[in-house]
C-alpha cells in the first residue's frame, strides 16, 4: 500500500516543477519555430535560427557577453575564495561579521539595487566620483564609455553577488575535518602549506560549482544594462539576455526571442557539461 | 499507478502547452453588460458621458503603465487573452495594428479625414487605427536665464543665432541646451534636431526606402557634435535618460530644450508645489532654429491613434454590437481629447479640425504656428516604425563618444533603417 501511496506525495512538487519549468521550456522551444506577437502566430520553421546566425546585433551581444564573462567569472570565483582563505586565519567573530556584511546585499532585488547604484555612479551627483575628486582624480562619466560602463557594471555585480560565494566557501572550509589540521600540525606544516595542501584541494570541487554558477550568471546578465545603460553606449553593454528581452518584450517578436533563448540555453548546458567533465577528471 | 501518474503529467503538460480558449456569443442587457477594456497610458479619461448613454456597457480602464515605452504591460494582457482598445503613440500602436488584432475602421469613420492621416494608420487596405491629432513639439527657452545672459531670441531664428545664445548662456554658467540620448524611448525629445536642418527619414511618401543618408542629416549630426564639443550641452548626455532630462528642464537649469507646450507650464507649477524649486521661472515658446537653407522647419509631432480590437477570433463570427460599441467609445475618447487639446499645438487629421491651426489658438503657439512647414514625416504606424524609432540612439552615442564621425554615424543609421525596411 505504501508503495502506491508514496509517489502521490510527490505530486505537488512534481506538478509545481512541471508548471514552472518544464511547460515554459517546452513552450519556448515550440514558439522558437513560430513568428508570434501573441496576436498572430505563424509557423516559420528554422527561419528564426537562420536570422540569428546572420544577425550582427546578436553576434555583437555575444562578444559583449564574453567580455563581461571574462572579467566577471574569475573575479566572482576567486575574490570570495581569497577572502574566505583570509577569514579562516581570523576569529569566528570576523567570519560572522563578513558573512552578514557581504551576504545581506544578495537579499535585495537586483532592480532595486540597480537604482541605488545608478545614483552612486552618477557622473554629477554620485559618491564614486566624489571619492575620486577627494583623492585628486577627475570625475568619470561611468556609463558613457565602453570600458568605463563595463567596469562599473562588473564592480556592481561583484559586490552584490560575492556574498553568496563567500558564504559557500566559508562553509566548506569550516567543514574540513579538524583531524587533518592536527595531522598537518604534527607533521610540522606551515600555515601556507596547510592552505595549499589541505584547504585548497578540499575546496576545489566547490570552486568548480561556483565557477559554473558565476558563468551561468554572466551569460544571463541583463538587469544592470537595462536599468543603467539601456544596453549602451552604442550597444557596449547589450548582452545576449538583454537583447533577448528587448527583441521579445519591447519589440514583441517572441518567436525570434525564443530562438535566442534556446541558443543561450544550449550555451549554458555546454558550460555545465564542461564543468561536469572537469569534476570527473579531478576525481 | 506509476504509469497513471506519468500519463496524468503528460496530459497536463500537453494541455497547458497546446490548450487554447474559445469565444462564446452573448446577448447584452443591463443584467449582462458588455465589458469593454480600455488601455490608456497616463491620463484617465472621463467616459461618464459614454457610459450614461449606453446602459448595457461597462468600460474598464486598464490604466496601463507604458512609461518605459515598451510593450511589457500590454503584452501581459495580450498573453492573458484580453483584447482592449488603446490610445497610444505611433511606436507601440504599430505593434498592435495587425489585421489579426485590430478592427478595420474604414466602414465607421467620417469622410473628412485627410488622406495622409489615414495613410499613417492603414495597413494593406485596412484602416487599423483611428488617427488622432498629434501634439507638436516646440522649443522652450528659459527667459529668466536668457535675460541674465543678455540675449533675446530673434524672430524666426537660425542655428547661428542659437550658437550665439549658447555661448552667452555658457558664459553665465548655465546649461545652454538640454538634450539626451541615454535611452531609446522618448525619441521625440531629441530627434527634432534632424528637422532643424531639413533632413527627412522618408521622401515623397516612399516608406520602403529611407532618405536619411543626406547632406542635411550629416549637418544635423555634425551640429550636435559641435554643441557637445563646445560644452553647450551636458557631457553625460550619452547616459542621461528622459527622467533626468525632464527633471533638469522643469527645474529651470537649462536655457533651451524641446518639449510639448501642454507639459511645460503644468510641470513647472508641479516642481514648485513639490518644493523642488523655489519659484516658477518664465518660459517662452519659440520655433526651432532653422538650419542653413531651411525656410520653414517641419513640425515634429507626437502623432498617435486609437486601435480598436476586432471581436471576431480567427475564422469566427464578429460580435457586431461589441464592434460598434468599441468604435463609439473610440470616437468618444477622440472627441473629448480634441476638445481639450492645446489649440494651435496640434497637427489636425480632419478638415473639421482646421481651426486648430488658424482659429482660436493658445497664445503660446500662435506665434510659432506660422513658422511650421507642415508635419515632419515619421512614416507609417507599422511595426517597422516601431523598430526604426530606436535606431538613432546608438549612432548618436557612438558619434559623441568619438567612435564614429557624424558622416559615419549617418551612414550607419541609414544602413540600420534599410535593414528594417527590407524585412
Amino acid at each position: 500500500m505504501s508503495k502506491r501511496v508514496g509517489p502521490l506525495f510527490l505530486l505537488p512538487a512534481v506538478g509545481l516543477y512541471l508548471l514552472t519549468t518544464v511547460v515554459p521550456l517546452i513552450q519556448v522551444g515550440r514558439l522558437s519555430f513560430f513568428e508570434t506577437n501573441y496576436i498572430a502566430t505563424e509557423w516559420v520553421g528554422l527561419a528564426n535560427y537562420r536570422e540569428l546566425l546572420t544577425d550582427a546585433a546578436w553576434w555583437k551581444a555575444l562578444v559583449v557577453t564574453a567580455r563581461f564573462s571574462m572579467l566577471l567569472v574569475p573575479l566572482q570565483t576567486f575574490v570570495p575564495l581569497l577572502m574566505a582563505l583570509l577569514l579562516t586565519t581570523m576569529g569566528k567573530k570576523w567570519q560572522t561579521y563578513a558573512r552578514v556584511v557581504f551576504y545581506v546585499p544578495t537579499f535585495v532585488s537586483g532592480l532595486v539595487m540597480s537604482s541605488v547604484w545608478r545614483w552612486m555612479w552618477h557622473s554629477e551627483y554620485g559618491i564614486v566620483n566624489e571619492v575620486l575628486k577627494l583623492v585628486g582624480l577627475p570625475a568619470v562619466y561611468w556609463f558613457a564609455g565602453t570600458w568605463s560602463s563595463t567596469v562599473a557594471i562588473t564592480v556592481i555585480l561583484l559586490l552584490t553577488t560575492m556574498g553568496g560565494h563567500l558564504v559557500i566557501y566559508l562553509a566548506v572550509m569550516c567543514g574540513i575535518s579538524k583531524e587533518l589540521y592536527e595531522s598537518a600540525a604534527v607533521d610540522g606544516a606551515t600555515p601556507g602549506q596547510v592552505r595549499r595542501h589541505i584547504i585548497v584541494p578540499m575546496v576545489m570541487p566547490t570552486v568548480l560549482i561556483v565557477l559554473l554558477t558565476a558563468t551561468v550568471g554572466a551569460l544571463q546578465m541583463w538587469y544592470l544594462p537595462y536599468m543603467l545603460t539601456d544596453g549602451g553606449p552604442a550597444g557596449a553593454t547589450t548582452t545576449l539576455m538583454f537583447l533577448l528581452f528587448r527583441e521579445g518584450v519591447a519589440m514583441a517578436r517572441y518567436g525570434y526571442a525564443n530562438a535566442q533563448a534556446m541558443v543561450l540555453m544550449l550555451m549554458v548546458v555546454a558550460v555545465g557539461g564542461v564543468t561536469q567533465w572537469l569534476r570527473r577528471r579531478m576525481r | 499507478m506509476r504509469r497513471a501518474i506519468l500519463l496524468g503529467c503528460l496530459l497536463l503538460v500537453a494541455g497547458l502547452v497546446f490548450g487554447g480558449g474559445g469565444q462564446e456569443s452573448r446577448v447584452y442587457d443591463k443584467e449582462h453588460p458588455l465589458v469593454l477594456f480600455m488601455g490608456s497610458p497616463g491620463v484617465p479619461y472621463n467616459i461618464e458621458g459614454f457610459v450614461k448613454a449606453h446602459e448595457n456597457v461597462v468600460v474598464r480602464n486598464l490604466s496601463l503603465d507604458v512609461s518605459t515605452g515598451g510593450m511589457e504591460a500590454i503584452n501581459a494582457y495580450l498573453q492573458a487573452g484580453i483584447k482592449f482598445m488603446v490610445k497610444d503613440y505611433g511606436g507601440r500602436l504599430g505593434l498592435l495594428m495587425t489585421p489579426e488584432y485590430a478592427l478595420n475602421l474604414k466602414p465607421y469613420i467620417e469622410d473628412d479625414y485627410y488622406p495622409s492621416a489615414l495613410a499613417m494608420c492603414t495597413v494593406g487596405d485596412e484602416l487599423l487605427a483611428l488617427p488622432m491629432p498629434g501634439q507638436v513639439a516646440n522649443f522652450i527657452v528659459n527667459q529668466d536665464l536668457l535675460d541674465k545672459a543678455g540675449y533675446t531670441v530673434p524672430e524666426n531664428w537660425t542655428t547661428d543665432d542659437f550658437l550665439e545664445m549658447c555661448a552667452k548662456v555658457k558664459a553665465i554658467g548655465a546649461v545652454p541646451f538640454e538634450w539626451y540620448c541615454g535611452e531609446r524611448n522618448a525619441d521625440y525629445y531629441f530627434m527634432h534636431v534632424l528637422a532643424w536642418f531639413g533632413a527627412e527619414l522618408y521622401k515623397d511618401g516612399d516608406y520602403f526606402k529611407t532618405a536619411v543618408d543626406s547632406p542635411e542629416a550629416k549637418r544635423a549630426f555634425a551640429f550636435i557634435k559641435t554643441l557637445y564639443d563646445k560644452g553647450y550641452m551636458r557631457k553625460d548626455v550619452v547616459t542621461r535618460k528622459a527622467a533626468d532630462y525632464l527633471q533638469s528642464v522643469y527645474s529651470g537649469e537649462a536655457a533651451s530644450y524641446a518639449s510639448f507646450v501642454g507639459f511645460s507650464p503644468n510641470q513647472i507649477t508641479n516642481m514648485v508645489t513639490q518644493k523642488k524649486i523655489d519659484k516658477e521661472w518664465k518660459y517662452r515658446v519659440v520655433p526651432f532654429p532653422r538650419g542653413p537653407g531651411v525656410s520653414k522647419v517641419k513640425a515634429f509631432t507626437m502623432q498617435h491613434g486609437i486601435v480598436v480590437p476586432k471581436s471576431a477570433a480567427k475564422g469566427g463570427k464578429p460580435d457586431s454590437f461589441k464592434d460598434e460599441m468599441y468604435v463609439a467609445l473610440a470616437k468618444y475618447v477622440r472627441d473629448r481629447e480634441v476638445e481639450n487639446l492645446s489649440k494651435g499645438a496640434s497637427v489636425p487629421v480632419r478638415k473639421s479640425e482646421e481651426g486648430i491651426w488658424t482659429g482660436e489658438t493658445s497664445p503660446d503657439y500662435l506665434d510659432t504656428a506660422k513658422y511650421y512647414g507642415g508635419p515632419w514625416d515619421l512614416g507609417l504606424f507599422t511595426k517597422r516604425y516601431s523598430a526604426i524609432r530606436f535606431l538613432a540612439v546608438p549612432e548618436f552615442q557612438a558619434m559623441l563618444n568619438g567612435t564614429k564621425t557624424p558622416e559615419e554615424a549617418v551612414k550607419s543609421y541609414a544602413a540600420e533603417i534599410t535593414k528594417v525596411l527590407s524585412k
